[in-house]
């Protein structure tokens, strides 16, 4: 391995609602890391790529910071991992940026189901076998030979407890970095939940990882939910885990950047003030990097007979039989995996948290609709709707089709709310424009903006908004709603 | 009777403030999740914003995130 990162220093995720604090403390926040995928917007049809705004691109190459790429939506570690479809917007982002390097997590994502490859609703970890390293050193290979930069795999968080059959967290990290002489990412908060929950000491991984491979470190926020602690991005840094990533970052001899990560949806509760309080320990740590310790020697491999280990394939479609809706999933497994109790109460975990990711994706596109709903048949129904949603139908990656998949169930489902038909179609009509950027024209039997009023003050849309009315709606290039001109042809006499 | 057509056009200059908000609201949640982490709380900051998660810290004590 020849790459050493350059040494960009602390930084943040990029999101845009914080925006502006980018622009106004690039001595603060050093390194932006965008993640291209949360920019792009993908088109409705079966099969269209994803794609970014030229516009938002040319910006962002403008902010003051130095710029990194991460994947967060083609991750490296199954037997379905795209090198083609969404390689050349992302190496184009990449390359226009000027990402020194790049990283993608050491997940599953995309899983084979019965009709074809379906996201799975979450990151899923691999089984951690030798035939997974091979796959991942192979999947991480051809990433960085077709995007054409130094790549970084991440350190996931695993809410599986270990297998007998699987080499420890921080072997299996270290053996898929050598099989693919590449960079890692050490996602500290991702090895802190780890370690918390009982899956792996943190300390024994890292003892068992090559540290001169570590070229970016992320941090973050973590919470305590239903029996498990999360990777949740949602606030401060454990104070706990700063204590131990002052010990562990001046062993990091090539470290290039610290990044701090922030759920977007937790930015309005946390706040910028408190998000560059958080950057400020970043450069504390940061600050130890200059007087940087020669590496310990790596812990010895542990020799495990892996020869019964299920393989890839057949973890994969044991993880797809749980995750995907029942008549969804591939059934067969090939080869018997134990489901355990904890493994029981792993995968209701991981379904919770994708189930909030998909009504996440409901509220913030079609917000009106559920509010709407909300008013109209109550908070435990709404959940109950929403249940019921998420168990018949497949996960989506992007939430534009998720809202449109639950446009498709309510309008097989149809539930009796006042004006509930005509908001969901204009709410799905911006979806499907913005997903398109075309120019769409519509026609609702209500005034939207006075429905718009209705629900904004908690109430179900009156007589008052009995009123015909056509929209035209489009992002070609610049957003509109507009009424379209009205030609009425009338017939006088002359 | 000779009959003569008439075009009316009646100009697309009506207020639509609130769903041009709806619109932009769409457009800047289009994207892709960012990295799958834990709870994502939007569902719940419509439903109920005050919301249900909480942060439990190492001495356990418990607090809504973000207080």
């Amino acid at each position: 391995m020849t790459f050493q990162p350059p040494r960009f220093g602390p930084g943040a995720v990029y999101v845009r609602s914080l925006d502006d604090l980018f622009w106004s403390n690039p001595d603060l926040i050093k390194v932006a890391e965008i993640e291209p995928q949360s920019l792009w917007t993908k088109g409705t049809e079966p099969g269209s790529q994803p794609r970014g705004s030229p516009v938002e691109r040319r910006r962002l190459f403008t902010l003051p910071q130095r710029l990194l790429t991460h994947g967060v939506g083609y991750p490296i570690g199954g037997t379905v991992c795209d090198q083609e479809r969404h390689i050349a917007e992302f190496r184009l982002w990449t390359d226009e940026l000027s990402s020194a390097w790049t990283s993608e997590h050491l997940s599953i994502f995309h899983v084979r189901a019965a009709d074809g490859v379906l996201p799975c609703g979450f990151l899923m970890p691999p089984l951690q076998t030798d035939a997974q390293v091979e796959l991942a050193s192979d999947n991480i290979r051809r990433r960085a030979a077709t995007l054409g930069r130094p790549f970084a795999f991440e350190t996931g968080v695993n809410y599986f407890l270990p297998r007998d059959c699987e080499m420890p967290d921080g072997e299996f990290f270290a053996a898929v970095a050598e099989a693919a002489d590449c960079g890692i990412l050490l996602d500290l908060t991702n090895l802190w939940v780890n370690h918390k929950n009982g899956r792996a000491n943190i300390e024994d991984v890292i003892a068992r990882l090559p540290l001169e491979r570590v070229w970016e470190v992320h941090l973050a926020g973590i919470e305590f939910a239903h029996g498990y602690w999360l990777d949740a991005h949602c606030g401060a840094i454990d104070p706990e885990l700063t204590e131990l990533a002052a010990e562990i970052i001046p062993g990091l001899p090539n470290l290039g950047a610290i990044i701090f990560e922030m759920a977007p949806d937790r930015v309005p509760i946390f706040g910028g003030k408190a998000l560059l309080h958080e950057i400020e320990t970043l450069h504390r740590l940061w600050d130890t990097t200059r007087s940087s310790v020669p590496a310990a020697p790596v812990v010895s491999r542990q020799h495990l007979a892996q020869d019964s280990a299920p393989t890839p394939e057949a973890w994969e479609r044991w993880l797809a039989n749980r995750m995907l809706p029942p008549g969804a999933g591939p059934f067969a497994t090939g080869s018997i995996i134990e489901v355990r109790g904890v493994d029981e109460q792993s995968f209701t975990l991981y379904k919770l948290l994708s189930g909030t990711f998909r009504r996440g994706a409901i509220a913030e596109l079609l917000e009106n609709t559920t509010r709407l709903l909300l008013i109209g048949i109550g908070e435990r129904a709404l959940r109950d709707l929403l249940d019921r949603y998420i168990s018949d139908t497949p996960p989506f990656a992007y939430p534009t089709d998720e809202a449109l998949s639950f446009q498709r169930f309510l309008n097989a489902n149809p539930v009796p709310v006042p004006g509930l038909e005509d908001m969901l179609k204009f709410e799905a009509t911006l979806v499907e424009s913005a997903a398109d950027g075309n120019t769409i024209q519509a026609t609702f039997a209500k005034d939207i903006e006075v429905m718009l009023g209705d629900i904004a003050a908690g109430r179900l849309p009156g007589p008052s908004s009995d009123r015909e009315t056509v929209l035209e709606v489009g992002v070609n290039p610049t957003p509109f709603i507009r009424v379209p001109d009205k030609s009425t042809q009338a017939v006088l006499p002359s | 009777m000779k009959k003569k057509i008439v075009t009316v056009h009646v100009p697309g200059n009506l207020n639509l403030e609130q769903s041009q908000k709806v619109l932009a609201a769409v457009l800047g949640k289009a994207g892709h999740p960012h990295c799958y982490s834990g709870f994502q709380l939007s569902f719940e900051s419509v439903v109920d914003p005050e919301s249900l998660v909480f942060h439990v810290d190492k001495s356990l004590a418990v607090r809504g995130v973000g207080e």
